[in-house]
């Protein structure tokens, strides 16, 4: 297809001067590069989870770099706010009960900025941040999309929401035309991930996303059909389109069709739109070179079936590599990385550990339950999240942090977003979050972001886990990650409650911390969000 | 966590309904205005489950090829029709995805036919396996497969574009799976278009639906696809629009075992069986359930509760002359189950003698059977059993409170108590404004049903459980004597199921919720104020005749017409 006949079929819908039908102007059937002309500079969004929550003193600094103390250290008496980190002296000018740092100030003498988050990402440490205190409104158990804003998760009765990927990916604001794929979803362990979809229909029923283990299923998606335009053969269902618009125009024009029936067939006719513009040969928007398609590496699933450790490592940079090249093809600009499996190397010899809830002595589950008593369970578990954090969110960092066409990286225009699905122990409080990109200059970065009062006199001790001191809704994290990608609140808010996410109490033990300000939910998180 | 219905919301009625005779006076009835006709309706797509059998119809003259074999993958990615609305075919949405898969489904099926010749010559026709497409040839595709797909026969101006195909750039076979995949594509195939028909009176907006739109109708509504050979034929020699041959045609759909297999999709949505699909463990449901057979092979007791219920109505339906309200007070007991008969203490139903009598006293009608009574849990939920006899057998609207209304923790269950009964909990919990006047209405109910445990077993004593070490820890007597209020204002106290689900169906509620219910089933819409004189013919029919009610909404004037809303 070319931009011509594609202006053409539009006016062949809408008759002379788009009037005769009375169907209005729609932007998604602009040919994709007369839309090019005036679109902002895309975003990209890179989700990112992992398993059984983290430990304090592991997962945040826990040195004394000059001028710092550990928590233990400025709270030596209260029960509970002793918990092996450092403690951040300079208060967040937005809101002084916060505190802030940079990163780079706890990469001391080549180290990583703690003993999860390694070396490997020092060079990146000025695109990133670590967000302490994210606190989940609903007690729950291990689950798949809490963290991105799906709050039903075992049988808690909540209704479910899409994933805020999912949001994103459905959000005209942010796919300003159809892309060829919302969303790539890859990951290891098993194909159900922590994506939601609603397709974009507000109220419908949500549905859990399927997610790519095999690299090459990943690049099928992605890139089979993206090949030069000079090798393309035309689609032959291309010539057929001006016959199917035919019969949606005679329907549409049809004396008995109500202006309701006609915005039906409206909506119908600009998704095929999109499909033609899919089928058509044009080229990518950005520069970039598909990579070649891999060998099928069908392990992960069923559990534990990894062919062999270099197959799994082989895998796991695949997914990812196949991820940002998508990304950089501009073939989607959401992708969503669900780590169920990785490997742990606490006892010198690579080891693949999956996380399985029925607590198989080995597994990922297992570790975290049996830490607290067996040294070797403690090294697999911390292992497991230094293999994420260097493979998985490193890579992505990595392979992003590349010039494109404004003069800022991928990675500048970007939001990675790494999270848990669980806070610490099976609490819901501080919920690890680690994330990279400035998503175009909305998000400062660089900062270690501390949101938890310490001043507060609420506090109970989770034995060595971290504490139960209250942060901030994690409402606000969803906010703030949708807005910076320039979704509108009015497109992400549901029933009128404000940000995303519960916005109640729900299953909350009764030690919970119960005393945030709700009326900020839905309230970008100070001293992240530029605007 | 399961969440409590809220304490400051309301029962309301639906729209139809007069709010002055409230959610259950003793007779309710619609108003029927003879004036009044019809309401403007929308264009809808074929629901999910309608485009796939219509798919599998279509195709159907074929040997051995399944369209939705064929197009498994493809159709595997439509998205799931909502109940949201309270039926799923009432999801009007459409998303990209639903085009995506229309598209997806159309290139695989139209290609997997020209790839085999057997398949092409069933479907079009033998002249279509040769190499170039003839005129003719295309016109026996037309006239054939490609009417059966728009239901109803081309207009010159669809041959003259399809034939247009057939321009000397295409093969033979390329032509028709072009033919194939377009027709597969046409709004004409993925929505009821429904808009020919002669005007009645002046108003063109308003008509009586043309013979090929009224046997889509009828296929539709009773069998979920398309129509068959004989509604077709029916349509194309006129005798559809004539009412003997109306009634003849209408028997013969409604005697198809496919309009039995609607009617019982039609009562598992209404009565929502199999919303439970699984027990949640626990150490304490491991002991509450140890003297049962849950978990052994073979053992089923949420599927087996589920098609009790189905049994139920198909045999008040078809097996003999019933009403609602024998839905309601049934003191038969129909689960062929050995596993959910051993909890009601009768024999398994063997499906064709008599159906075995449920004991009595202790157990009669729709609300003393475990399907309606397990909660997939060790513990019952009285506000849940109350909502539920409200919303979905007496069709009230229970507006969940605004939560910023409610003091902290409201919608939190109450706490466990060793020493308390589930009542107990639940009476402390709404036992304060603005909780206590709405939960007035549905508490008692799950109050009387105290008598019967979680899994439906009849008790006289509440066992109470430490959930993590699944220990028995008390045994407290059960009070199931309350005034469910089923009637605004009737404090008549009841201590049995059978005495609740008789003043239930004495509140003559059931019928006209099953009017109101399968309306919505019927037309994918919610009823409005228009719809008085059909909600009114059903509900009649309802007192006596289920089988007739079901039936008789083709004979209102609101099934073979249709109105819209002009500019």
């Amino acid at each position: 297809m070319n931009r011509d006949r594609l202006i053409g079929r539009r006016m062949f819908l809408f008759g002379a001067g788009g009037a005769a039908l009375g169907i209005p102007f729609l932007p998604s059937l602009l040919p994709r590069t007369a839309n090019a002309q005036t679109m902002v500079q895309p975003k990209r969004f890179i989700a990112m989870k992992s398993q059984s929550g983290q430990i304090a003193k592991e997962w945040y600094p826990s040195t004394v770099p000059t001028g710092y103390r550990l928590r233990d250290a400025v709270f030596p008496d209260t029960n509970g706010k002793k918990d092996g980190t450092t403690f951040l002296h300079t208060a967040l000018p937005e809101n002084s009960k916060y505190a802030w740092a940079p990163l780079t100030d706890f990469a001391v003498g080549g180290a990583g900025i703690s003993n999860l988050i390694g070396p490997s990402l020092n060079p990146y440490l000025g695109k990133m941040n670590l967000i302490r205190g994210m606190d989940f409104l609903i007690g729950c158990s291990h689950n798949y999309g809490v963290y991105f804003g799906n709050p039903n998760s075992y049988g808690n009765g909540l209704p479910a929401a899409p994933t805020i990927d999912r949001v994103m990916a459905y959000s005209p604001s942010f796919y300003e035309t159809a892309p060829r794929l919302r969303a790539l979803d890859v990951g290891t362990g098993s194909p159900e991930g922590f994506s939601y979809t609603d397709y974009g229909m507000k109220g419908g029923p949500v549905q859990q996303v399927s997610f790519f283990l095999d690299p090459k299923q990943a690049w099928d998606a992605t890139f089979q059909a993206f090949t030069a335009p000079s090798t393309t053969r035309a689609n032959p269902n291309l010539s057929l389109m001006n016959s199917i618009y035919g019969d949606y125009a005679a329907l549409s024009k049809h004396r008995r069709i109500s202006a309701a029936d006609k915005a039906l067939l409206d909506r119908h006719v600009s998704f095929l739109a999109d499909i033609e513009r899919q089928l058509s040969t044009v080229a990518p928007t950005v520069v970039c070179t598909a990579p070649p398609a891999p060998r099928s590496i069908p392990n992960g699933y069923p559990w534990q079936e990894v062919s062999s450790i270099q197959d799994f490592q082989d895998t796991v940079r695949l997914l990812v590599d196949i991820s940002v090249a998508a990304i950089r093809c501009d073939i989607t600009r959401v992708v969503t990385f669900d780590v169920q499996e990785a490997l742990t190397n606490a006892s010198g010899t690579w080891k693949n550990s999956y996380h399985n809830s029925g607590d198989i002595p080995g597994d990922w589950h297992h570790f975290a339950h049996d830490l607290e008593s067996n040294p070797n369970s403690k090294a697999n578990f911390l292992s497991i999240t230094q293999w994420i954090a260097d493979n998985v969110f490193g890579r992505f960092v990595q392979q992003l942090d590349v010039p494109e066409s404004n003069g800022k990286t991928f990675l500048d225009n970007s939001l990675v977003l790494w999270g848990n699905e669980l806070g610490f122990s099976h609490y819901n409080t501080d919920v690890m979050t680690l994330t990279a990109g400035s998503a175009g200059g909305k998000l400062r970065t660089g900062h270690y972001l501390d949101y938890i009062d310490w001043n507060q006199s609420y506090a109970n001790p989770i034995s060595s886990w971290g504490t139960l001191i209250p942060g901030l809704p994690h409402n606000r994290l969803l906010a703030t990650a949708l807005q910076a990608m320039g979704v509108k609140p009015e497109e992400y808010e549901r029933n009128g409650v404000p940000g995303y996410g519960e916005s109640v109490f729900v299953d909350t033990p009764y030690n919970w911390p119960k005393d945030y300000d709700m009326s900020l939910l839905g309230t970008p998180l100070p001293g992240w969000y530029i605007g | 966590m399961v969440y409590t219905l809220g304490c400051t919301g309301r029962i309301e009625l639906p729209v139809s309904v007069d709010p002055s005779n409230s959610v259950s006076p003793p007779d309710v009835k619609f108003t029927c205005n003879p004036d009044v006709h019809g309401t403007p309706t929308a264009l809808q797509r074929l629901s999910a489950l309608q485009y796939r059998n219509t798919l599998k119809a279509l195709f159907s003259a074929a040997p051995n090829f399944d369209a939705t074999n064929v197009a498994s993958a493809q159709l595997a990615k439509l998205p799931v029709d909502s109940a949201a609305n309270g039926y799923a075919s009432n999801d009007d949405r459409l998303s990209d995805v639903h085009v995506q898969t229309y598209y997806n489904v159309a290139e695989a099926l139209a290609q997997s036919v020209v790839d085999n010749n057997e398949v092409l010559a069933a479907v079009v026709g033998s002249c279509a396996i040769d190499s170039v497409a003839t005129d003719a040839c295309i016109d026996v595709f037309l006239n054939g497969f490609a009417a059966r797909t728009y239901r109803r026969p081309l207009t010159q101006t669809e041959r003259d574009r399809y034939q247009a195909l057939n321009d000397g750039t295409r093969d033979g076979k390329e032509v028709f799976r072009s033919l194939i995949f377009s027709v597969l594509m046409a709004p004409q195939f993925l929505y009821h278009a429904e808009v020919e028909g002669q005007a009645i009176g002046k108003d063109d907006a308003f008509w009586v639906l043309d013979p090929y739109a009224l046997a889509s109708r009828l296929a539709y509504h009773f069998w979920q696809e398309m129509p068959d050979a004989t509604l077709f034929a029916a349509a194309q020699d006129g005798s559809l629009a004539t009412e003997a041959g109306y009634q003849q045609q209408l028997s013969r759909v409604v005697a198809d075992p496919r309009t039995r297999r609607t009617m019982k999709a039609f009562y598992d949505e209404w009565l929502q069986l199999g919303n439970i699909t699984q027990f949640v463990a626990s150490p304490a449901f491991a002991t509450f359930s140890q003297d049962t057979t849950i978990g052994q092979p073979g053992a089923d007791h949420l599927a087996a509760g589920a098609a009790e219920i189905e049994e139920m109505a198909a045999y008040y339906t078809w097996t003999t002359q019933g009403s609602a309200r024998d839905l309601l007070t049934s003191d038969k007991s129909f689960t062929k189950s050995s596993h959910v008969a051993s909890i009601y203490g009768v024999q398994a139903w063997d499906g064709t003698s008599t159906p075995p009598l449920l004991p009595s006293p202790e157990r009669a009608g729709l609300l003393t059977r475990f399907a309606f009574l397990a909660s997939g849990t060790y513990q019952t939920n009285p506000i849940h059993r109350g909502a539920t006899v409200r919303k979905r057998l007496m069709c009230g609207v229970l507006l969940p409170p605004p939560v910023s209304a409610l003091p902290p923790n409201s919608l939190a269950p109450p706490a466990s108590s060793n020493s308390l009964t589930t009542r107990q909990r639940y009476e402390a919990k709404v036992v304060n404004e603005p909780c206590a006047s709405c939960h007035a209405r549905m508490n008692p109910i799950g109050y009387v049903l105290e008598q019967y445990d979680a899994l439906g077993r009849h008790r006289d004593q509440e066992r109470i459980f430490d959930e993590m070490t699944g220990q028995q820890v008390n045994l407290l007597p059960v009070n199931a004597t309350a005034a469910p209020r089923i009637v605004a204002d009737d404090l008549t106290e009841v201590s049995t199921g059978a005495d609740l689900s008789r003043l239930v169906a004495e509140s003559g509620a059931i019928e006209a919720c099953l009017a109101r219910q399968y309306f919505r089933f019927t037309y994918r819409r919610n009823e409005t104020n228009a719809d008085g004189c059909v909600l009114e013919r059903v509900r009649t029919a309802a007192s006596t005749d289920l089988r007739a009610a079901l039936l008789d909404i083709a004979n209102d004037e609101s099934f073979k017409t249709r109105k819209v809303e002009l500019p």
